[in-house]
């Protein structure tokens, strides 16, 4: 059974994975615009301006859409089955792809309020998750 | 309902039916596991001359998809150039182009601008190429393009759930159900039946509950929701009128057509109600002075049952949230007022991936041209051609029509 991926980590994008790393989520802001940046982008997307920093967000958010993966695409998630792709609405604004875990698949609806987690992966790096915020032990 | 105000061919600078559809011909999906990509084109490229009486004398544009985009290892991007060869032409028009299924919407845009502007007077648009096989690691190649490498595909995605965050969200916004998504499967079977070449005609008729009791994928689609992968490929010659009428007594004239993109991946689309499609269709409508209720019959990209119920909102013939009562009712069928993929459509025609938006194209066309046999639709002045590349992110629209 082959390992979950992990993401090719450039200059660009390295804050991003350094801060998961810490526990924290952490998108670019322009400092011109106010604008959130997501993906890591070399500029601004709303005004071109290049003065981005790093800014952490709250981990919090509300389920946007999502899909129940009943059929496993790959072998890497095969063992996973059913769990939820799911899009994820940011408190800051920006949309995430992600999966929604620690939550029972009768309780999924768009609207569910959702915290960060963390999955660890092969060589014990951490990749962002959400799960329901009503979750006891947060 | 859509606005009048702009004159016709308005703002566009396009001259409505100044180029036309004048020959169309697709072959039979299928898997055709004995052909190279170039043998595969070749066999689109036979039938098609057998068809139509053309000479190299006709053609001087050429536009090619590359097989292969489907399964992101595509070796064809000089594709152009050896089918030129192959085809004796010297072409002052042509290039290999992408932009997945709205590939060939594009390619007859770009063919029909350019006869309009009289840079070519003939654009021969070809396709070939298949969907790769889910379970021979085309699940895998596809999602890795289909959205962001290193942050949306960590996520286990692939096309079936990532189409799926839009249907969810149309669900849940307005009550859209599973049985409103089962009944376009529904209705689409009943049009592959009258088509001989349709890969799920043997299968026979196909009711709600085969749809609901079919193996779950991802929610909410189950395997009768989702296309049919397979191979095949078509070719459609864009012409000028006199072209046109010569090879043709009744070409399909290019009306109007639009085009947007919104978005790589389907996790930054800002709006998953109103998307690509019902800009590049407002586009279209203004250039050719119509509107929705002029439309006769429609050809919606439909790789999932979700894609027309939204789409027939997108394209303006209900408003939105209504898509789901239109399919209730039965509108887009045989006995519908508005009939919908009437080829079969990609659930049940085929999803020829590298050429599938050709698939819905060359009905269209066909229609018009009044060739479409068993399932000609009895008024087809106006035809709207809808389709999209990747994740709904690029959409084309094209009105075709019998008048000139």
């Amino acid at each position: 059974m082959s390992a979950k991926p992990l993401p090719r980590i450039t200059d660009l994008t390295r804050p991003y994975w350094e801060a998961i790393q810490r526990g924290e989520l952490q998108l670019q802001r322009c400092e011109d615009c106010g604008a959130w940046v997501y993906y890591p982008n070399p500029w601004c997307r709303a005004c071109y301006s290049g003065r981005l920093s790093w800014q952490r967000c709250a981990g919090t958010g509300t389920l946007y859409s999502y899909s129940i993966v009943h059929y496993p695409p790959y072998p890497a998630f095969a063992a996973d089955v059913p769990y939820v792709l799911a899009t994820v609405e940011l408190s800051e604004g920006p949309h995430l792809m992600t999966n929604l875990v620690n939550c029972p698949l009768e309780d999924v609806h768009i609207g569910l309020a959702l915290r960060l987690c963390f999955e660890v992966r092969d060589g014990g790096f951490k990749v962002p998750q959400f799960e329901p915020a009503s979750r006891a032990g947060g | 309902m859509q606005e009048h105000t702009a004159a016709r061919g308005g703002t566009s600078g396009f001259r409505p039916a100044a180029a036309a559809i004048a020959a169309a011909s697709e072959l039979k999906p299928g898997r055709y596991p004995e052909c190279s990509d170039r043998d595969l084109y070749h066999r689109v490229l036979q039938k098609f001359l057998h068809e139509w009486p053309l000479s190299p004398r006709d053609i001087d544009g050429l536009l090619v998809s590359p097989a292969g985009m489907a399964a992101g290892t595509s070796s064809n991007i000089f594709i152009h150039e050896h089918l030129g060869e192959d085809l004796g032409l010297k072409p002052v028009f042509a290039e290999t182009i992408n932009a997945g299924g709205a590939t060939h919407g594009l390619m007859v845009q770009r063919a029909a601008l350019a006869v309009a502007a009289g840079r070519a007077q003939g654009v021969l648009c070809v396709a070939a190429g298949g969907f790769p096989k889910v379970r021979e690691g085309g699940a895998e190649a596809n999602a890795r393009m289909a959205c962001h490498p290193d942050f949306d595909f960590l996520y286990g995605p692939f096309i079936v759930p990532l189409y799926a965050q839009a249907a969810t969200r149309h669900m849940h916004e307005f009550g859209t159900t599973k049985e409103q998504l089962a009944k376009v499967a529904v209705s689409t079977r009943r049009w592959a039946l009258k088509h001989p070449d349709a890969l799920m005609r043997p299968r026979g008729p196909l009711t709600v509950q085969d749809v609901l009791a079919s193996r779950p994928i991802a929610s909410p689609f189950n395997l009768l929701d989702c296309s049919v992968p397979c191979d095949g490929g078509a070719a459609v010659l864009v012409a000028s009128p006199e072209l046109a009428q010569r090879l043709n007594p009744q070409p399909a004239y290019v009306l109007g057509c639009g085009e947007a993109h919104t978005h790589a991946n389907i996790s930054q689309a800002t709006d998953l109600i109103r998307m690509g499609g019902a800009i590049a269709a407002e586009q279209a409508y203004r250039m050719a002075g119509l509107g929705p209720a002029d439309v006769d019959l429609a050809e919606l990209y439909d790789s999932f049952s979700f894609n027309p119920v939204l789409n027939v909102e997108n394209m303006g013939f209900v408003p939105r949230g209504e898509g789901g009562k239109f399919w209730d009712e039965e509108r887009g069928g045989p006995d519908g007022d508005l009939p919908i993929n009437t080829y079969g459509g990609l659930l049940s025609f085929g999803h020829t991936g590298d050429a599938s938006g050709m698939s819905m194209l060359v009905e269209g066309a066909l229609q018009i041209m009044g060739r479409a046999g068993e399932r000609q639709v009895a008024k087809a002045n106006v035809a709207l051609v809808h389709s999209y590349g990747n994740i709904m992110s690029e959409h084309s629209v094209v009105l075709l029509g019998r008048q000139s």
